[in-house]
């Protein structure tokens, strides 16, 4: 009878030890995953902020030639005020929809820079305009990068098992991809002679 | 006879997985592998061999001298040429993804820099149209070669020796003039701003009569095999590639090392985020 209840107590043991382990492991993954994603996602904020500064600069710069451009200068007034709101709502939804609004006035903007001559040829547009493009590169590497992280995190709190951790931790909302609603990637097109 | 049939079937396993893996393995990566030089990759084969030359020793020695300062990581500065057919298939090309591929740099401290050309036949001789730079910079290394450093660096360089527009030819003087001089300026910023070795920093106005003179004096020597991609199996053996393929080709490393063992140039290991430049000519 002893020998039984020490064999029954080992066995328990084993199982809460075995079961303690993967527990452990299975929430320091989602954890992981969850960070990553958040890491992603601070990446591209640095990255946004740097590409508000540069435009700033580029419709400094550009002045009064823009003067009669109200469509272009409005476009890029109401992307910097759906931006702000959403930097403080803290949503990762306002945010993508306000880097799609801020790449759309963007493109924009650089066609009219570049559809102007007397804008085209000052050194410090094309500085800004070389310096908007590495921009914009690195905010692309920086969404896919994120994209990467989402899917990797989507996928992982939908398999079994981890699914049945991730609903015990609060890791069951999947995250949103940076992506325009129809799914379509936010791109910026830039002039052929850039 | 059972003995017989197991073996077979490990014998057949192991096939199974080497064809995996090797499938695996070759889909995994887009572009190709860096040549066996690792620090020249010209397959567009525009480059002299005396320039191949030089980046390849001034890189290494650069790595080599700096890849155990833990605290900053080694520098890796690649080169690579590409032969396209119009500027549009430029645009199948991603540094980032080339360099990420390639490892570039110890701790991201790397530094790929790009050539694309076009080639055009006059009077049965080849010419060739550098249509584009582009320059990716590891995380790491981002800050110090912001892309306003670098626009500075090909202005005073590359763009001097060979004006926007300008043909060039395989081994024209003007292109590795240009090149040799770009890697002059990287291997100045290394030094002197990463390193603090003002002693390795050679100015501009010293280096460049003195690298007109090596070209002249080493035009057209030995070829540095920078010219077609690294064989898969150096490839592998030199760090490259999954866990699954490193186990694979880690048995047969392991049997080369043990029978004497040789080196390979291979990346750092570094990856970067899209910091760089793009310079359309």
């Amino acid at each position: 009878m002893k020998k039984g209840l020490v064999i029954g107590l080992s066995v328990l043991g084993v199982v809460v030890l075995v079961g303690g382990i993967v527990t452990a492991s299975e929430y320091n993954a989602l954890v992981d995953a969850d960070e990553n994603v958040a890491l992603q996602g601070a990446g591209i904020l640095t990255s946004l902020e740097a590409r508000n500064s540069l435009i700033d600069q580029l419709v400094t710069t550009a002045g009064a030639y823009l003067d009669h451009e109200s469509e272009v200068y409005q476009m890029i007034t109401d992307a910097r005020i759906e931006y702000t709101d959403a930097v403080a709502s803290g949503s990762y939804t306002d945010l993508i929809n306000a880097d799609a609004a801020t790449s759309l006035a963007l493109t924009s903007l650089l066609a009219v820079v570049e559809d102007t001559p007397e804008l085209s040829g000052i050194e410090a547009i094309t500085n800004l305009m070389g310096a908007m493009e590495t921009r914009e590169y690195v905010l692309q590497v920086s969404r896919s990068d994120y994209n990467d992280a989402v899917a990797t995190y989507n996928a992982s709190i939908r398999r079994f098992p981890r699914i049945i951790f991730a609903r015990m931790f609060g890791f069951s909302e999947p995250k949103p991809y940076w992506s325009m609603t129809d799914g379509e990637d936010i791109t910026v097109v830039f002039p052929v002679n850039a | 006879m059972l003995k017989l049939i197991s073996r077979a079937i490990v014998l057949v396993g192991c096939f199974v997985l080497l064809i995996i893996f090797g499938i695996r393995s070759c889909g995994s990566h887009v572009y190709p592998r860096p040549s066996s030089a690792y620090y020249v990759s010209d397959f567009a084969e525009v480059l002299d061999p005396a320039t191949e030359n030089f980046i390849i020793s001034t890189a290494d020695t650069l790595y080599e001298d700096t890849k155990n300062i833990d605290e900053i990581g080694g520098t890796q500065i690649v080169f690579a040429t590409f032969l396209v057919e119009n500027n549009a298939e430029i645009a199948n090309y991603d540094k980032n993804t080339l360099f990420r591929e390639w490892e570039i740099g110890k701790n991201d401290m790397g530094v790929l820099v790009i050539f694309f050309f076009t080639k055009t036949v006059i009077d049965d001789l080849d010419y060739y149209d550098l249509k584009q730079m582009q320059v990716e910079t590891g995380y790491h290394m981002t800050p110090y070669l912001t892309d306003i450093e670098l626009n500075t660096i090909y202005s005073d360089t590359l763009n001097y020796y060979l004006p926007a527009g300008t043909l060039t030819y395989p081994y024209d003087e003007a292109l590795d003039m240009g090149v040799g001089s770009m890697m002059n300026e990287l291997l100045n910023v290394a030094y002197g701003e990463i390193y603090l070795q003002p002693d390795n920093v050679v100015p501009q106005s010293e280096f460049d009569p003195w690298y007109q003179d090596y070209i002249l004096d080493y035009s057209g020597s030995t070829s540095t095999g920078a010219n077609s991609p690294m064989d898969v199996f150096t490839f592998f053996f030199a760090g490259f590639g999954s866990l699954s393929d490193k186990i694979l080709f880690g048995v047969f490393g392991m049997l080369f090392m043990l029978a004497g063992g040789f080196s390979f140039a291979k990346g750092g290991g570094g990856s970067s985020g899209g910091g760089g430049l793009f310079k359309r000519r």
